[in-house]
């Protein structure tokens, strides 16, 4: 009887030496991307602003200047008029994605990993925005009880957790949204990469996209994503990240946003050197982007 | 070794069910060759095309098959207008899906397709300078090779000839014996060589010998009619097909293979 067990415990730790990582670091945000002017010339730094997090491997980033005025990839051959040439990347991934939140009002404005429940988005989109939530019949959505029976109703769902938008807590009552503020004042997250093919001297590179005053994303896409087929909604899609944001930037790449300065290059020569000696690279992002 | 004895007789009979298939393997036709170049050919108007005259203005080719482990089609160069150009192919035979529902059964569909009188040609247009093919000796495509600084290669796709799929990808071709067609925008390329690619997906398993029509034609392909099975009548330049054919077209199939049994497929719903 032990054999098929040892036979299955053998399994479950069978390495199966592809050529791909997977890649875990921090990603810092400096702390003027997670700042908001208000109507009244104040400012309120709040990590909720913060949008999405765009980390690309590329084969090499060129410095500001070379390609843009900012650090951008290198990019393959230019052949057909206005089209860029494209960064052909290796993998990338994110800090938190587009999600759609319920409400056409919000649709491309809700970032995962940045709200813990329905209050905070209303209190973000109220006093940080000011531009509240509105629904379909073109009211203000001003109870969270409302907002989550809205959801529940048009998903089908019966949990909060069952919304990624909403981080919620832990069992300590600690928010799970993706980032901290450190020590520096700045914003810091952890990032995952995964299935990266393994090519020595490949670089990590990234930027974050601060939305515009009315918390709107250049790399998000309102006529994309899962399509809303609801009897009593504006039907339409729900809105996704642009498909080729990693392998043309430069298109969704804005003033105010902010790009890595220095890339983190990859040491390891292969993906089992990879596996004996992970890297862990820290990505900051701090070159501001300007008009 | 009492478990070994079974499992080597099921080998062998694999091995022996692999044999057998050798027969839809066919051999090169010395009289039909499998890559052929038809040279350069005229941008026609929509009007050429239309009646009679389509047998005069459009192309009419026998393929045969290639040698094993060898891309086999024909290809044929037309120059750039400056506007758009519709490229259509049209493989032997017709081809419609069979109503085997019980409740709900169709007549028009209740005798099977022939799928023996069946091939499959897959288009393919890009400006010459991008083909990686010989003409007449080599079916080739519209990939170049981008090398990025640590020398990773990535394909560069220059075929222009772009087909809608029901998914909405835009590299997608038609099935066995279904008409192809995509525009071609030349503007600003106007006296430039482009490249038509058909190639041989699949022969016809009854002679092994592919028939098909192609046309170059002005205008967008939206623009000049339906692009079906009729559009480029009688691909197979036959009595028998070309009846099959226009009963197809008529919606009247039904009837023909009741009347021509042998021309359509045997097992009826």
């Amino acid at each position: 009887m032990l054999t098929p067990l040892m036979v299955l415990a053998a399994g479950c730790t069978f390495e199966e030496n592809l050529p791909e990582v997977d890649i875990t670091g921090t990603v810092v945000v400096p702390r003027a991307a997670a700042t908001r002017t208000l109507a009244d010339g104040s400012e309120v730094v709040d990590s909720r602003a913060i949008g999405p997090v765009w980390l690309g491997i590329y084969p090499a980033i060129e410095d500001a200047g070379l390609l843009f005025d900012y650090p951008h990839p290198e990019m393959g051959p230019v052949y057909q008029d206005g089209v860029r040439g494209n960064a052909y990347p290796y993998g990338g991934g994110s800090v938190g994605r587009f999600d759609y939140a319920c409400f056409q009002s919000l649709k491309c404005k809700i970032v995962t990993g940045r709200f813990t429940d329905f209050d905070d988005i209303l209190d973000y989109f109220s006093d940080v925005v000011q531009s509240p939530v509105i629904d379909s019949y073109g009211a203000e959505v001003e109870s969270a009880e409302y907002f989550r029976n809205y959801c529940y109703d048009l998903f089908e769902y019966t949990a909060d957790y069952e919304l990624s938008f909403l981080s919620g807590f832990d069992d300590d009552g600690n928010a799970l949204t993706h980032f901290v503020e450190n020590a520096d004042g700045d914003f810091e997250a952890t990032f995952d990469v995964y299935h990266t093919p393994m090519r020595a001297g490949m670089e990590l590179w990234g930027w974050v996209d601060v939305p515009s005053e009315l918390h709107t994303f250049s790399t998000c896409d309102e006529s994309d994503g899962q399509y809303g087929g609801e009897y009593n909604e504006d039907n339409s899609y729900y809105g996704t990240n642009q498909y080729d944001l990693l392998n043309f930037p430069s298109l969704y790449i804005a003033a105010g946003d902010f790009v890595s300065t220095t890339p983190h290059v990859f040491q390891s020569e292969t993906s089992q050197d990879f596996r004996d000696n992970p890297e862990e690279p820290t990505l900051n992002l701090d070159f501001l982007v300007e008009e | 070794m009492r478990f070994l004895l079974p499992a080597g007789a099921l080998a062998i009979a694999g091995l022996t069910a692999c044999d057998g298939r050798t027969a839809l393997m066919p051999e090169p036709n010395p009289d039909y060759p499998g890559v052929v170049d038809l040279g350069e050919v005229a941008v026609l108007q929509p009007s050429d095309i239309k009646g009679d005259s389509v047998y005069e203005m459009a192309t009419y080719e026998i393929l045969g098959p290639p040698e094993v482990g060898q891309r086999g089609g024909a290809s044929a160069s037309f120059i750039g207008t400056g506007g758009s150009v519709c490229v259509i192919v049209d493989p032997e035979a017709v081809y419609w899906s069979e109503s085997v529902s019980i409740i709900d059964n169709k007549e028009k569909w209740a005798y099977p397709d022939n799928y023996l009188d069946d091939g499959d040609i897959d288009l393919e247009v890009g400006l010459s300078a991008n083909y990686t093919g010989s003409p007449g000796i080599e079916i080739g495509d519209f990939e170049a090779v981008y090398e990025d600084s640590l020398g990773t290669e990535s394909y560069i796709e220059f075929n222009e000839c772009a087909i809608g799929g029901y998914l909405g990808q835009t590299d997608a071709h038609s099935g066995r014996g279904t008409v192809e067609s995509c525009t071609i925008d030349t503007s600003g390329r106007a006296g430039k060589e482009y490249t038509v690619v058909l190639n041989t997906w699949s022969v016809p398993f009854d002679d092994f010998l592919l028939s098909y029509a192609f046309a170059v034609v002005e205008g967008d392909c939206g623009s000049i009619g339906a692009l079906d099975e009729c559009a480029l009548p009688n691909e197979s330049l036959s009595e028998t097909f070309g009846a099959l054919e226009a009963a197809f077209c008529d919606g009247e199939q039904y009837t023909f293979c009741t009347n021509n049994p042998t021309l359509c497929g045997t097992d009826l719903h």
